[in-house]
């Protein structure tokens, strides 16, 4: 068993209904959907269904990118229809990070700028944003692409740039949509560990889109839409074998978490490569090795100042190194991008041990995680 | 299915938008500016040939039309260019599609030139006939001691319909050369890199005259005739078309790296990406604003009574008024064309809660940048260049108070034209973005 949380990053949709044009002579494209987001602490929630069931619809709703014709989403509490548009623009800023399959970065910005640029939107001087942002760039992996333009980028780095940018603002929540779309199946399994790991570890929780069942069931939940109603809201194998190492964690303490999903189902990791630690994940990696990544951060210049946490759900495996896993927030005095947490509930922010994926666990406690946080966080 | 048909069922099926109503009110100030510059051309040539003034005189002011209407042909261009891109903004998508469909290359580029071609022609018309509407206005300014007739400034019909074509022609080459894009990336993928850094040789192309002027016009050294030293300011005035993109690119870069706010970083990063463009908006007005500098000049040298350098302050203010319309449009044709070539990026910025102000604060001053450094350094470089003659000035206050008043309220048209383009920030950021 495992204690339930009250969670202050929680989005609560409610009876939520869109449609494109007049509801009386066009479909539903949502109807009726209710949903629950982060109610007991960060979690990776998958929603998927066929192409035209509402899923981006449904993403762009809970965003505040659309209004829907009926229905509440509240954030926090907070109706989202009773903002103003500028106040929503603001939110979605200040509060939510996007990953988008494409397109989202600035082709006219460096990579750095693209990440320091909601810092900056949020007011803060331009040399501590760009600080914060290349620190945050080097721990993904990307150390020395700083300058470097979106169109200089591989898809995967570009992606990576564009998960800095989703979580330099501390968001209380991240949106993705087909955010491994554009990418190769090796590249897209890193892309997606990292987008996972750092947004949980982030204290974050994680709403991806996708049509790809390795994608979903790296998270912890999936919620499955057809014709615009959810037929479906499960937890996956992660996020029940995870439940059972919290519950575990509820009578032995976090170190033994740790212990227990490294023994219990997480093969311990060979140095550098990390063995695959979930069946998709695992499935994902004969993938890889058939098809070796494109987007490995060796690509990059090879000075990488900071090297990053050890891997998260899926693994180091043929020729993919996969990075980006934070330490767990209530383990460090500051958040993960360097700046104190401002989350209003600490105990709230911290991940729920049953939504996050197992190595996340192994990550945040073993002892390959400790020792590359305190490489990379002491700066 | 022919192209032709083609085109024709989707034209009608889709209808006209709001972009083709630009593209041709584009294309129409492009053929007014162009007609209207060749009507000058026109009076000055008859009355040079109909003894209607003394010959010296005729062929000086002759050669001084042909000196403006250099100064404003890029400017025509540039317009059309952007008329084309506007033309064929928002075709892309539609082009791959087509292409996906089955339609080969040639219906697909066909069907786009098609597009340019029908609003160059449409635009065209209607620029002659707003040529022909502003013609009486035009005919009450007095040169040569003569107020212009109608029927001076009015060319051979050959002229006008070769004007409209050489608008057309231009469509063509300008939706040639974007549809090549189109073709290199079918995706439409934008694959931007590093700006690439304008050689430094542009500063040697506008050194070298300088200094030709300040030793032959400014200190005298070698003795020449009134011609050579107006061909020498006409070759200076139009090497500053060399250096400006250059300039623009440098100061829009310091701008980059020390920019606070966010519209400035983005105004000036687009800048430097793109300097030649940034400079052609606002190019023939910072040129013409520097050859009025030195036009103002004359009337204080000849002491105020000489007809012709009366006529040539008279020329440059009408050169700057008529840069400043065709600037002002420009501006106007050139941020609507780029908000529209952005719309990916302004939907992916208000998706991150980019708020709207913002993204319509650097479409503003990725104008305001390039016309202040252009235009600026235009008026500082005729000033500067002029500082031993400054004493005429002082003479003569009323000719540098017109050049200064004109070239104030030139950049104040582009930026109230530049503002034209702002609406379309947020219909182009909140439509629904592209599945």
């Amino acid at each position: 068993m495992h204690t339930t949380q009250t969670s202050a990053n929680r989005m609560d949709a409610t009876a939520v209904a869109h449609a494109y044009g007049d509801p009386g002579t066009h479909p539903w494209v949502l109807d009726g959907v209710s949903l629950t987001i982060g109610a007991e602490g960060p979690e990776a929630v998958a929603i998927m269904g066929p192409s035209g069931s509402g899923k981006s619809t449904l993403l762009h709703v809970l965003a505040g990118i659309v209004a829907p014709v009926d229905g509440r989403v509240a954030w926090r509490g907070r109706d989202l229809a009773t903002m103003r548009d500028g106040e929503r623009t603001r939110l979605r800023r200040s509060d939510f990070g996007f990953v988008f399959q494409s397109g989202q970065l600035l082709p006219e910005l460096p990579a750095v700028e693209n990440v320091a640029l909601p810092l900056l939107l949020a007011g803060q001087s331009r040399g501590r944003a760009e600080a914060q942002a290349a620190e945050l760039l080097v721990r993904l992996g990307l150390g020395g692409m700083e300058s470097r333009r979106p169109g200089e980028l591989s898809g995967g780095q570009a992606q990576r740039v564009a998960i800095a940018r989703a979580l330099v603002g501390s968001p209380g929540i991240v949106f993705a949509d087909e955010p491994t779309g554009a990418l190769d199946s090796a590249t897209g399994t890193a892309v997606m560990s990292l987008l996972i790991g750092a947004t949980l570890g982030h204290g974050a929780s994680l709403v991806v889109v996708t049509h790809d069942p390795e994608v979903a069931a790296a998270c912890s939940r999936i919620v499955r839409l057809q014709d615009g109603r959810i037929v479906g809201d499960e937890r996956t194998d992660a996020g029940a074998r995870d439940a059972g190492a919290a519950d575990a964690a509820a009578v032995a303490g976090p170190a033994q978490v740790a212990h227990t999903a490294q023994t219990a189902h997480l093969p311990q990791p060979p140095v550098p490569h990390v063995a695959p630690t979930h069946p998709a994940a695992h499935a994902a990696s004969h993938r890889a090795a058939a098809h070796p990544a494109s987007d490995h951060p060796a690509s990059g210049p090879a000075a990488q100042p900071e090297p990053y946490p050890a891997p998260s759900y899926g693994a180091t495996r043929a020729g993919v190194t996969l990075q980006g896993v934070p330490a767990h927030p209530a383990e460090v005095p500051q958040d993960w991008t360097g700046r104190t947490a401002h989350v209003p509930n600490p105990a709230a922010s911290a991940p729920h041990p049953a939504s996050v994926p197992a190595a996340w666990h192994q990550a945040q406690h073993g002892q390959q995680g400790q020792q590359a946080w305190q490489q990379g966080g002491a700066r | 299915m022919t192209a032709l048909r083609l085109w024709a069922r989707l034209g009608r099926a889709t209808g006209p938008r709001a972009t083709d109503m630009l593209s041709a009110v584009a294309f129409a100030f492009a053929t007014a500016a162009l007609l209207a510059v060749l009507g000058g051309v026109n009076a000055f040539r008859l009355r040079y040939e109909t003894g209607a003034v003394d010959e010296a005189t005729g062929s000086f002011v002759l050669m001084l039309s042909f000196v403006a209407a250099a100064l404003l042909l890029p400017a025509v261009w540039t317009l059309a260019q952007a008329a084309v891109r506007l033309a064929i903004a928002r075709r892309d998508d539609r082009l791959a599609a087509l292409r996906l469909a089955g339609a080969t290359r040639g219906q697909v580029s066909a069907m786009a030139l098609l597009d340019a071609v029908s609003q160059a022609l449409v635009g065209g018309l209607v620029g002659a006939l707003l040529a022909l509407a502003v013609t009486p206005g035009i005919a009450r300014i007095e040169f040569q001691g003569l107020p212009f007739t109608t029927a001076e400034l009015l060319p051979p019909a050959w002229v006008w319909l070769a004007a409209i074509g050489a608008v057309v022609l231009i469509a063509l080459g300008a939706a040639l050369a974007s549809l090549r894009r189109v073709h290199v990336t079918p995706l439409g993928v934008a694959q931007r890199v590093r700006p690439r850094r304008l050689s430094l040789w542009r500063i040697a192309a506008f050194a070298v005259p300088v200094a030709a002027y300040v030793l032959i016009v400014g200190m005298g050294v070698i003795d020449v005739a009134m011609g050579v030293s107006i061909a020498l300011i006409s070759i200076l005035v139009l090497s500053y078309s060399l250096l400006g993109p250059l300039v623009i690119q440098g100061v829009a870069w310091l701008v980059a790296k020390g920019a606070r706010s966010p519209a400035t970083l983005l105004a000036a990063r687009r800048v430097v990406d793109d300097p030649r463009g940034a400079f052609n908006v606002v190019g023939a007005m910072a040129v013409a604003v520097m050859a009025g500098g030195f036009a103002s000049l004359a009337p204080a040298m000849s002491g105020g009574v000489d007809q012709m350098s009366i006529d040539m302050a008279t020329g440059a203010a009408l050169t700057i008024a008529i840069a400043g319309v065709l600037g002002a449009v420009l501006a106007g044709i050139a941020q609507s064309a780029k908000v529209l070539d952005q719309r990916r990026e302004h939907q992916a910025m208000h998706r991150m809660g980019v708020e709207l102000p913002t993204m319509r604060a650097a479409i503003v001053r990725q104008v305001t940048l390039p016309l202040l450094v252009a235009v600026g350094g235009a008026a500082g470089v005729a000033l500067l260049l002029i500082i031993p003659s400054f004493l005429l000035w002082v003479q003569s206050p009323q000719s540098i108070g017109t050049w200064a008043l004109i070239s104030a309220l030139s950049v104040v048209a582009v930026l109230g034209a530049t503002a034209s383009a702002l609406p379309l920030v947020r219909r182009v950021a909140t439509e629904r973005a592209p599945a």
